[in-house]
């Protein structure tokens, strides 16, 4: 075992008390809201595939908590505490949060804002996490508090980027340091694209908030509004799983970009430059769209891909080239050498195994014309959840697992379990992705609980299909492996929160890591990295031709409407 | 340091150019989408005169302003206000209701309320259309919480039909499931759409609701008995 000399570790342990307890409140509440969201997933989970009787209006209340919980406080409240601290530990010169009150006044308010979206759940009308405002025609009012929690948190999050920001910005200023290191680069283009998400979250939210509140009339434009929101939503986690990437790579292998941190910093910038402009293509979303505008909006979201992509290239011809260097040959053999011992690279290794698939299957759905075959259907939330869990959810907790014994002084839970953990994950997503596709291409609608569809009048009646009642088993299947992984993954987080389990854990500086600093072999050749994305692009060909395949045996012609 | 090594001496596959062109490869999905005919191939889509109903869109029609007038304008039913089309919509199922509850729409319904209406405009616009296409029969579906009126429709194979739908009080969806697929399709709220369709097979098929709309959302369907 190399006792690692990460900066990760070092540098986090080095925080002063009072950044240490800032970070921890964050991170405290992101490991609630990830256990609540779980717990209400299970619910879910059950309304949908009748694991256990839950009634309809039950399962809608789980939905909605479900999608509100984790999509937006676990995602955002763990956010909040890695881009505060990569900004404190990986700029140099800065050592502390800047305007540490400033971060406080964040977390209290984002807090309040989860508090108060919870709490809408115990009113009469049930919104899902998009809180359609039309929903609410009968009584506006019942919709206060979810949109007041939304606002809140919108307004937590600007203050918490903005303190990020200072952090890093404060040693330039002071001419401690002359450049940013990548990751602090990273971490002030992450927190750009927060602020720009916390002002479409203002824009979005304070409308319907004043009108459930009687300062408003009607509420004009919310579906446009929410879109621009939603798609900055979209990549900002993603942004934030690629730095980590970057980050924890780099803590369990020593290894550096073979590319040059000048080449790291160009593809963070292409994240903060493109993805807030290509938000305004929904603005032309509108029904009688001109083709030209359709087709500019789609080749701009395969654009999209683009930077995500430069990433994963950049790390695994990165570490291909550090294997080669330290005796790894065959073209797969030096992944063998990569330390998948250590739970936090196996959390890694599958989280780019999970991402590459949530991507083939997004990809396949940003082509417009295939919309009226898949969305609104279970294919939806059957892909997204390979990208929300596999890639986004597990990466953020990999880096937890060093982050929180780091700041608590506490030891890393039974890494050899947490090792594991990561494989059982992905079959459990593989589950209910494929099961989750396979009923969107069937026609399976998501955010429905009773997919009988049974009335007693005989013309009336019609059955569901039964292939549908099997997809749902295997979803249910898939979704207990998911949420029995999640739960071991919050156990474990809760006993280095909050205990000192000496005799079963490690220091998480002993964990088992390899030392690859300086060495990277750069005349070899690293084709992995390419080979996987050629992989990819290839599944995104086969299956997006599959897709226009079973859309054309759809025996529904739609002919122009004689006008 | 990695970075010092000399441009030179690296591999190709560890130069940013390659990384670049690689990220890029992505891109090349848009010759597969034009093979289907899904993108256009050459700047002739500036000159195309835009055709065919609008493709449903995944984040579209969500909204409760949605019943602009110019939407309903753009929508090409003309303007009609809800009132209007649950009139001539109940008036559709009194009409042409069977002893067993289901509707079956006829052509002679929908040239008697054409005549009636003395709708000039609708000829103009028809004839604008190929003159050798079967002339569509009028379908009234209207959406509501949580049920559809009319909630079995009677048709035939192979016969153009105008779906003319609007939902009444929320966005709704009217999907039907044909072959073993969904064929998805949003409904914002008061706004009329207009859609010719042809069913090619027999069967019965699930109309159903795929835009979450409240408590009863999972509750609500139809049916299309296809002859
Ligand atoms: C134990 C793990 C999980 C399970 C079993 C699970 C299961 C489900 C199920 C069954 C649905 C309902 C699909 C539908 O009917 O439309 C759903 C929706 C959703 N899930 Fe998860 N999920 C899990 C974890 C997560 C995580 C970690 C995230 C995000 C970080 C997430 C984000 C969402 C979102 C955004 C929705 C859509 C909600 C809506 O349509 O209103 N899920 N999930
Ligand atoms: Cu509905």
């Amino acid at each position: 075992m190399t006792k690692t000399k990460s900066k990760l570790i070092a540098g986090t342990r080095n925080l002063n008390p009072g950044d240490k307890n800032l970070l921890l409140a964050f991170f405290s509440i992101a490991v609630l809201a990830l256990a609540l969201g779980i717990v209400f997933a299970t619910m879910t989970a059950a309304g949908r595939t009748g694991l256990f009787g839950i009634e309809s209006a039950t399962a809608y209340r789980m939905l909605g908590l479900h999608g509100v919980t984790i999509f937006f406080y676990w995602l955002y409240f763990v956010q909040a505490g890695f881009v505060l601290l990569l900004a404190a530990v990986y700029t140099e010169g800065a050592g502390e949060v800047a305007l540490r009150p400033l971060a406080w006044l964040g977390f209290v308010t984002m807090l309040a804002g989860m508090v108060s979206s919870e709490s809408s759940y115990f009113g009469g009308t049930i919104l899902l996490y998009d809180g359609n405002p039309s929903l609410l025609i009968d009584d506006p009012s019942e919709g206060r508090f979810f949109y007041l929690g939304y606002v809140l948190l919108s307004a937590g999050l600007a203050m918490v980027a903005t303190c990020a920001i200072a952090t890093a910005v404060r040693p330039k200023f002071r001419g401690v340091i002359e450049s940013w290191t990548p990751i602090s680069f990273a971490a002030v283009a992450w927190s750009g694209l927060l602020l720009v998400a916390a002002v479409a979250g203002a824009n979005a939210f304070l409308p319907p908030l004043f009108w459930t509140l009687g300062l408003r009339e009607s509420v004009a434009g919310y579906a446009m509004s929410w879109s621009v929101l939603f798609h900055n939503m979209h990549y900002l986690p993603l942004m934030a799983t690629v730095v980590l990437w970057y980050v924890l790579m780099e803590n369990v292998t020593g290894m550096q970009s073979v590319f040059g941190p000048k080449f790291s910093k160009i593809v963070f910038a292409i994240y903060m430059i493109f993805v807030p402009p290509t938000s305004l293509y929904h603005m032309f979303l509108e029904p009688d769209l001109a083709e030209a505008v359709r087709v500019v909006g789609s080749l701009l979201s395969l654009f999209i891909a683009v930077p995500t992509i430069l990433v994963f290239v950049v790390i695994v011809a990165s570490l291909e080239s550090y294997a080669r260097a330290q005796g790894g040959r065959g073209l797969f053999g030096w992944i063998k050498l990569l330390p998948w011992r250590n739970p936090v690279m196996a959390a890694v290794g599958m989280a780019a195994v999970n991402m590459a698939l949530g991507g083939v299957f997004s990809m396949v759905l940003i082509q417009e014309r295939l919309a009226v075959l898949l969305s609104d259907t279970f294919y939806v939330p059957g892909y997204f959840h390979f990208l929300t869990v596999g890639g986004i959810s597990l990466t953020f907790i990999a880096a937890l697992i060093y982050v929180i014994p780091s700041l608590t002084g506490h030891r890393c839970w039974r890494p050899a379990v947490l090792a594991r953990l990561p494989y059982i994950l992905t079959i459990g997503l593989g589950l209910f992705g494929a099961g989750g596709i396979a009923a969107g291409y069937h026609g399976v609608p998501r955010r429905i609980f009773e997919l009988a569809y049974h009335v007693d009048d005989p013309v009336e009646h019609i059955d569901a299909p039964f292939v549908w009642g099997t997809m749902m088993g295997v979803i249910g299947a898939g979704s207990l492996l998911m949420a029995a992984v999640l739960a071991i993954y919050v156990y474990a987080l809760l006993r280095m929160l909050f205990s000192q389990n000496r005799e079963i854990g490690v220091d998480v500086a002993s964990l088992y890591v390899v030392s690859w600093s300086g060495s990277a072999a750069t005349r070899e050749r690293a084709w992995v990295g390419p080979l996987s994305i050629l992989a990819m692009v290839a599944a995104m060909y086969g299956f997006t031709a599959l897709s226009f395949e079973i859309l054309q045996r759809v025996p529904i012609l739609v002919g122009a409407a004689g006008h | 340091m990695a970075e010092a090594a000399k441009p030179e001496s690296r591999h190709f596959t560890l130069r940013p150019g390659f990384a670049v062109f690689v990220g890029l490869f992505v891109l090349t999905l848009y010759f597969l989408w034009a093979a289907y005919g899904a993108a256009p191939t050459s700047l002739s889509f500036l000159a195309e005169e835009s055709a065919g109903p609008a493709p449903v869109t995944p984040m579209a029609g969500m909204d409760v302003q949605s019943a602009s007038v110019e939407n309903m304008a753009q929508d090409g039913g003309g303007a009609m206000t809800p009132d209007e089309f649950e009139e001539i919509t109940l008036k559709f199922v009194e009409d042409l209701s069977l002893p067993d509850g289901s509707v079956q729409p006829t052509r002679e319904w929908t040239e008697a309320m054409e005549a009636a209406r003395g709708d000039g405009a609708q000829e103009e616009m028809d004839a604008a259309g190929p003159a050798d296409a079967e002339e569509p029969i009028d379908v009234y579906l209207m959406a509501m919480r949580f049920s559809y009126e009319p909630r079995v429709l009677r048709l035939d194979r192979n016969v153009p039909y105008r779906f003319r739908m609007m939902s009444m009080d929320v966005n709704h969806g009217a999907s039907i499931r044909a072959g073993f697929a969904g064929h998805i399709m949003r409904r914002p709220a008061m706004v009329l759409t207009e859609m010719v369709m042809t069913f090619s097979e027999r069967g019965e098929f699930m109309i159903y609701c795929t835009v979450y709309c409240g408590a009863g959302h999972d509750q609500m369907k139809g049916k299309i008995i296809v002859e």
